[in-house]
């Protein structure tokens, strides 16, 4: 029994060592996959691809005259009637709003808990985090059914300019 | 009780090879225009955080949480807005973004364009995230006046304010369309647009009461099929 347990001690220090040498880059790093829009734009989840179609086309408040006419030639894209077009950008600054907080409010709470040799939940997070933009996207049925219909195939062609990496799924 | 050696070696790899932490990072870039000003523009984000925990099995990984940084580059022409972010810790969650406007020259509207959006770790040494380098021109640096999209827009609708219209290939529809000048009070009318033979072009249909005098020239080929074009080009007010 003592000289099993010794050989395991050994075993653990060794592969312990060897762990931290071979992982030395990326210690601890679960597998991934990369999802590239541009080869496989279906791939890309649509609460990512509303996510990122949000934060860009929106503005934060105040916006300077040149953030504006960005926004503008954004929205003109999707070549929406003035009413759409009005009601979409007030939704896009409203979400810019509630995201900047709920990340402001996250972080504050991680590099707190991180201060105490605790973990942040980053993943209950995300969860949150996806709720928002679901909520969001839950409001853009105020615009007209062409509307939404002209966005939605906006946001999935601007698939191909996204890309995204997490967790492996096979 | 006399465990066996080789359970006892089971238990103990199975206790330390548990990798536990996954970055989760998203990145995206587009491009829009402003025909009034003649300004391009192109906007690029990367978004994400870091989910999980320091511990492979019950061993606390060394520098856990690592620092992660963004940085993005973003070029149109010779406007360089490039920029890296400041850091934070892996599991804070980041969300930076790079806008970059260029004046292009009247009467042009192509440029060429280089993004690439990374996630930097200090532990690792090295891009735990890059969406790789891309670049590109966006436009056309042609002008081929000739093709029979350029002729009338007719519309259904009465209305004697309407006046001029330009036909264009609408890149969002991926159809002709049409822009008029008209005024703020119309609104919603169903264009149809034509050739000036007034034949064998796809109807399209147009509910824009945007203003903007521009239009998107297109190239045909000899049997007058639309080969697209992502120009733009202003004309006088």
């Amino acid at each position: 029994m003592v000289r099993s347990l010794i050989l395991v001690a050994a075993f653990l220090s060794f592969t312990l060592t060897l762990a931290a040498q071979q992982s030395h880059k990326h210690p601890g790093l679960a597998p991934t996959q990369q999802i590239d829009g541009s080869i496989n734009p279906e791939k890309i989840p649509d609460l990512t691809a509303y996510r990122l179609f949000f934060l860009v086309a929106s503005t934060p408040p105040n916006p300077k005259p040149a953030e504006l006419v960005r926004q503008s030639a954004q929205v003109d894209k999707i070549a929406l009637s003035d009413e759409d077009h009005q009601l979409l950008i007030s939704i896009l600054n409203e979400f810019r709003v509630e995201y900047t907080d709920l990340i402001a409010q996250y972080n504050q709470a991680a590099k707190a808990a991180v201060a105490i040799g605790k973990i942040p939940d980053s993943k209950a997070f995300l969860v949150t985090r996806d709720n928002l933009v679901q909520a969001t996207r839950d409001k853009l049925k105020a615009l007209t059914q062409n509307g939404m219909s002209q966005l939605d195939m906006h946001v999935q062609r601007e698939k191909r300019h996204m890309k995204s990496i997490g967790p492996a799924t096979n | 009780m006399k465990v066996p050696t080789q359970l006892l070696f089971v238990l103990v790899f199975a206790g330390v090879c548990v990798a536990d932490y996954t970055p989760q990072y998203d990145s995206y870039w587009t491009f829009s225009f402003d025909p009034e000003t003649s300004t391009a523009s192109l906007n690029v984000i990367v978004d994400g955080t870091t989910t999980g925990d320091c511990y492979i099995g019950t061993y606390y990984i060394s520098n856990c949480p690592a620092q992660h940084s963004p940085g993005i580059e973003n070029v149109i022409n010779s406007t360089n807005a490039s920029s890296n972010g400041p850091s934070q810790d892996m599991f804070s969650y980041m969300s930076y973004e790079i806008d970059n406007s260029a004046a292009l020259p009247v009467g042009t509207d192509y440029y060429t364009f280089q993004i690439e959006a990374t996630i930097y770790c200090a532990t690792a040494g090295a891009n735990i995230y890059d969406t790789g380098y891309v670049s590109g021109s966006h436009g056309s640096p042609d002008d081929i006046p000739l093709n029979q999209f350029s002729g009338q827009c007719y519309t259904n609708y009465n209305s004697s304010n309407i006046t001029a219209a330009h036909a264009y290939w609408n890149n969002t529809s991926r159809t002709p369309g049409c822009w008029w000048d008209a005024p703020e009070n119309e609104s919603y009318p169903t264009w149809v647009c034509t050739d000036s033979n007034v034949n064998a072009v796809p109807t399209c249909l147009q509910t824009n009461t945007n203003k903007r005098c521009a239009y998107q020239q297109i190239f045909v080929n000899s049997a007058c099929n639309a080969v697209t074009s992502n120009m733009w080009r202003n004309t006088p007010r």
